[in-house]
């Protein structure tokens, strides 16, 4: 994922302390030593917003193009993580793939 | 083995089309030997060619039912089966199993066989394979077992009903079964209570690590990933157990292996990371139309969704997608309906089509542009209402783009455009003043252009906003060592030494404040001044490095204070310092700081003419030297000839390959061609031919770049050795030769040269070297080039101002065609009688043209540095 708002779950107008507040809960949520890659991510987005001047920086110097991560983080967040229906069970046991 | 089932099951799998032949079928018998035939089916066999195996094998056993061939026939039908099975090609797939399960006895079951008939729902024909399969290896009907457990497990009751009530299936079927009603409904106690009641030795063995696996997640990962490692390759829950691991991913790895996975395991996975339905069914759109690597297919794709991903996202990150087909892609968005680009829009694109084109001077004028737009648009507002901020980002993007270190590398003239970034820079302070990173780049900007008053300016303000920052505070202490202001340079250290204690780094500067200090107060004669400083240096001296500088500072002093007490305190300090010739030079470079030879100084002292003392030492000596180069110390005449003389006859064969190339290179930065070039040629009898001691001999030998015109014969011989480094794939080598030869050959300019032209030329030689001008801009820059030519300045900005527009290889293309023509004038004139003829002009840089640093003495080189009156009259 590039877009370093929807890594910290922050709009397009979030503020410094919405920023701080944004990174702080996610690194809470994951530390380096469960999820090594998305502390990383999160730590990245954090430096790259971390003040109005980094914002605007990113507004008019960033040209990454999004990909697909950004879309769908963007259209539909990743919620609580689910257990999955007996069916979606029943499937994989037949050997569907 | 089931032969009737096998039978009754071919009826119904058996496709209707005919079935396709397979190469050199029966139609074509083959006409190769039983061997070549084998070698050939063993070789496809081997090869993955899994239909060409099983025509040849079929082949061989009609000839001969021969064991082995019938064995090699399954392998290529197993293999052909699952190659089927990976295309989906199912039904195709259990034809081929079937014929392989047909082969008769001998034929090892295969659990893949029932593997697949499970997932075709054909229950009663892995119950009937079970049943009849008595005489299985227990482990393969313990698969088969587990194999019908996980059938019961996804809703297939008919395992229970038709397995005798003994069987482990049907004994541990309500616990397995109940274990995963609890863990869907999240009831963590009766799973804990189901899973209790199934035992280690049972069918659903794997299904209780899945399932107590399952249960760490979220939240305990390395648990999960633990109990899913107690789970078998080929167990019969696979399927599942892939699907978790699938799970434990990190982001990035997941979105790539959903993508290969099928769509039963992406959805598990999916839902066990949180992934709403919404999403995964956006994923699956996107995973079917693979549009990540393009970027209008994407962009379409963002549009059609554009309610979900809300309309000004979609524009702004949209932008981004236009860059790589721009500026064709201007239209695109327009053409999806989203309107036509506005004015900052183009402004942006176009600036970000620069930079991803690497052209410096376009993006420059691009991003200066749009820093006009904004300041135009808004300029009814008031200061509040300006994008200050956003126009002083603008303004310093400019120096962004062209401070990288390729724009350093490439053809542009880079003083003018930092003349041009520079007052971008500080425009930008005047709409965004609090950007500390400025001011301390315009700082160090005007402390290397040698420009203290505007240093200062932006340090003054800096220091208002930022008194308390290392950094300025750190910018402050050098521009102070600079401007030879010890005792202000101090103040800025003590004060850094206040913000961090413990910063030995700080503390060391500040000793060599003090000791600067110290030493302007000596030559000024104020020695109770300068045992001041140097009692204030000694109290933060810590190191051996500063105390030993303290104290030779200290030597020096008592000298000029009492010679006959002085001297033997300084002949202690060299003896401390090892006595060879690494100790002589830390004296007589501290006796330089003072404005002492080291002749005098060494006569005074009464200490005789340094030899090296050994490999160590000679060791020590160009460590030393080296430091001394890195602070930006250069050698006088006086000591560089000193050393040349002790150096000259050090142990150099004593010393490594390495350490020699090392010693060379130090030789260079230090100027002492005249050991440089001993030492290379003493290297070229050890290792000869070698390109890099070819290269130190030859630069020590025309030591002046552009002023020493190398001989024919050298530069041929320089020549092959660059081609010699290139073949060896030392690049390096290779490219500093080809710099050296451009630096030391003729002009282009044939005539530039005071000397009549050889009559034993070629007439056809083409007089202007294009290759060579083309080098010349590339190694030195476009600006170097013309100031070397001596082109006349009218023409040099014409060729700039072309640069800026066009870019560099424009300009330089327009250099060749300038100069073409002077040199076919040239010709027209040269069949009049010659006359001599004068440059076009003067190199103009040939006043201001760095001179080597030094050279060994008695060579009659310029001294960098002036000597200043010896301290001790």
């Amino acid at each position: 994922m590039n877009d370093p708002y929807l890594t910290l779950g922050l709009t397009a107008d979030a503020d410094d302390a919405a920023v701080e507040a944004a990174y702080l809960a996610g690194i809470k949520r994951f530390p380096p030593e469960r999820d090594a890659h998305r502390f990383e991510a999160l730590r990245r987005a954090y430096e790259t917003l971390r003040t109005h001047r980094d914002r605007l920086a990113y507004e008019l110097f960033d040209t990454t193009p999004p990909q697909a991560a950004d879309l769908l983080d963007k259209a539909a967040p990743i919620g609580a993580s689910r257990r999955p229906e007996p069916a979606l069970f029943a499937a994989l046991l037949r050997g569907e793939t | 083995m089931a032969r009737g089932f096998s039978d009754s099951l071919l009826i119904f799998t058996m496709p209707k089309k005919s079935k396709r032949r397979a190469p050199g079928g029966r139609s074509a018998p083959s006409e190769l030997s039983p061997a070549a035939i084998e070698r050939k089916a063993r070789e496809d066999l081997a090869g993955g060619r899994h239909r060409e195996a099983i025509a040849g094998f079929k082949q061989l056993l009609k000839q001969e039912p021969r064991p082995a061939w019938r064995s090699a026939l399954a392998d290529a039908y197993a293999g052909r089966a699952r190659e089927l099975v990976a295309k989906d090609m199912l039904k195709e797939a259990l034809v081929i199993w079937e014929n392989r399960a047909n082969l008769g006895e001998g034929i090892a079951f295969d659990p893949e066989y029932a593997v697949l008939l499970l997932r075709m729902g054909r229950i009663e024909s892995v119950l009937a394979l079970f049943v009849a399969g008595d005489a299985l290896p227990p482990p393969q009907r313990d698969q088969l077992r587990a194999l019908l457990a996980g059938a019961y497990l996804s809703g297939a009751d008919l395992v229970t009903e038709r397995l005798p009530a003994d069987d482990p299936v049907v004994l541990h079927a309500a616990a397995a079964r109940a274990a995963l009603t609890a863990y869907c409904a999240g009831e963590d106690a009766a799973l804990q209570e189901a899973l209790a009641g199934i035992p280690f030795r049972s069918p659903y063995r794997d299904w209780v690590q899945l399932l107590k696996a399952l249960r760490h997640l979220p939240h305990e990962p390395r648990e999960a990933a633990a109990l899913l490692a107690r789970v078998g390759e080929g167990s019969a829950f696979g399927q599942l157990r892939g699907a978790v691991q699938l799970a434990l991913l990190p982001e990035t790895a997941f979105l790539e292996a959903i993508s290969g996975a099928g769509k039963a395991s992406a959805r598990f996975a999916c839902t066990l990371r949180g992934w709403p339905q919404a999403r995964i069914a956006l994923w699956e759109e996107l995973d079917h139309l693979r549009i990540d690597s393009r970027p209008g297919a994407l962009l379409r794709f963002m549009n059609r969704h554009r309610e979900a991903l809300g309309g000004d996202w979609v524009r702004r990150r949209g932008l981004r997608l236009l860059i790589a087909d721009y500026p064709a892609s201007r239209k695109q968005l327009a053409a999806l309906g989203m309107g036509p680009l506005n004015e900052e829009e183009s402004l942006l694109l176009a600036a970000w089509d620069a930079e991803r084109r690497e052209a410096p001077w376009d993006a420059e004028e691009i991003w200066k542009g749009y820093a006009r737009y904004l300041i135009h648009e808004h300029s009814g507002n008031d200061s509040q209402g300006k994008p200050s901020l956003r126009i002083a980002l603008a303004l310093r993007r400019c120096g962004r783009v062209a401070g990288t270190p390729k724009e350093a590398a490439s053809f542009a003239g880079v003083q003018e455009l930092d003349d041009s970034l520079v007052s971008q820079l500080e425009e930008s302070l005047t709409w965004d003043p609090d950007d500390r990173a400025t001011y301390l780049r315009l700082i160090d900007h005007y402390r290397r252009e040698k420009r203290p008053k505007d240093a200062r300016r932006f340090l003054e303000q800096a220091l208002e906003r930022w008194p308390q920052d290392m950094q300025v505070l750190d910018a402050a202490f050098g521009i102070a060592i600079t401007a030879g202001s010890f005792k202000k340079a101090a103040g800025f250290a003590r004060r850094m030494l206040t913000l961090d204690r413990i910063n030995s780094e700080v503390r060391e500067r500040l000793v060599e404040a003090h000791l600067a200090h110290a030493r302007k107060q000596i030559i000024k004669g104020r020695s109770d001044l300068a045992h001041k400083e140097l009692a204030e240096a000694r109290e933060w001296a810590r190191s051996t490095q500063a105390t030993t500088q303290v104290d030779l500072v200290a030597g020096l002093l008592t000298l000029r204070e009492d010679a006959a007490a002085g001297a033997p305190v300084l002949r202690d300090l060299v003896a401390r310092l090892g006595g060879g010739l690494a100790g002589h030079l830390t004296l007589a470079l501290a006796g330089e700081a003072l404005a002492l030879s080291p002749q005098v100084l060494f006569k005074r002292i009464g200490l005789a003419k340094p030899t090296v003392d050994g490999r160590d030492d000679l060791l020590a000596t160009l460590a030393k030297l080296r430091v001394y180069d890195d602070g930006g110390g250069e050698l006088t005449d006086a000591l560089g000839g000193y050393l040349s003389l002790a150096l000259g006859g050090g142990p150099w064969r004593d010393l490594s390959r390495s350490e020699t190339e090392a010693a060379c290179e130090t030789l260079r930065r230090s100027g002492l061609y005249r050991v440089r070039r001993q030492l290379a040629e003493i290297a070229l009898k050890r290792w000869p031919n070698e390109p890099l001691f070819e290269l130190h001999a030859f630069e020590a030998k025309y030591p002046r770049q552009h002023y020493d015109l190398a001989s024919d014969a050298d530069l041929e011989h320089l020549q092959e050795a660059g081609e010699r480094a290139r073949e060896d794939g030392d690049t390096r080598t290779a490219m500093r030769i080809e710099q050296a030869i451009v630096a030391h050959a003729p002009l282009p300019f044939t005539y530039l040269s005071d000397d009549e032209p050889d009559e034993s030329d070629e007439p056809d030689d083409p007089p202007l070297q294009r290759d060579l001008v083309i080098m010349m801009i590339r190694t030195v820059g476009l600006k170097e080039t013309m100031e070397a030519m001596g082109l006349p300045p009218e023409m040099r900005s014409i060729l700039k101002k072309l640069a800026r527009r066009e870019g560099t290889e424009a300009a330089a293309e327009k250099l060749l065609s300038f100069l073409e023509m002077i040199v076919d004038l040239a010709d027209r004139k040269d069949k009049d009688p010659p006359t001599p003829r004068p440059p076009l002009r003067k190199p103009a840089r040939a006043a201001k043209r760095p001179a080597p640093r030094r050279s060994d003495a008695g060579e009659g080189q310029d001294k960098k540095r002036p000597r200043q009156p010896d301290m001790l009259g």
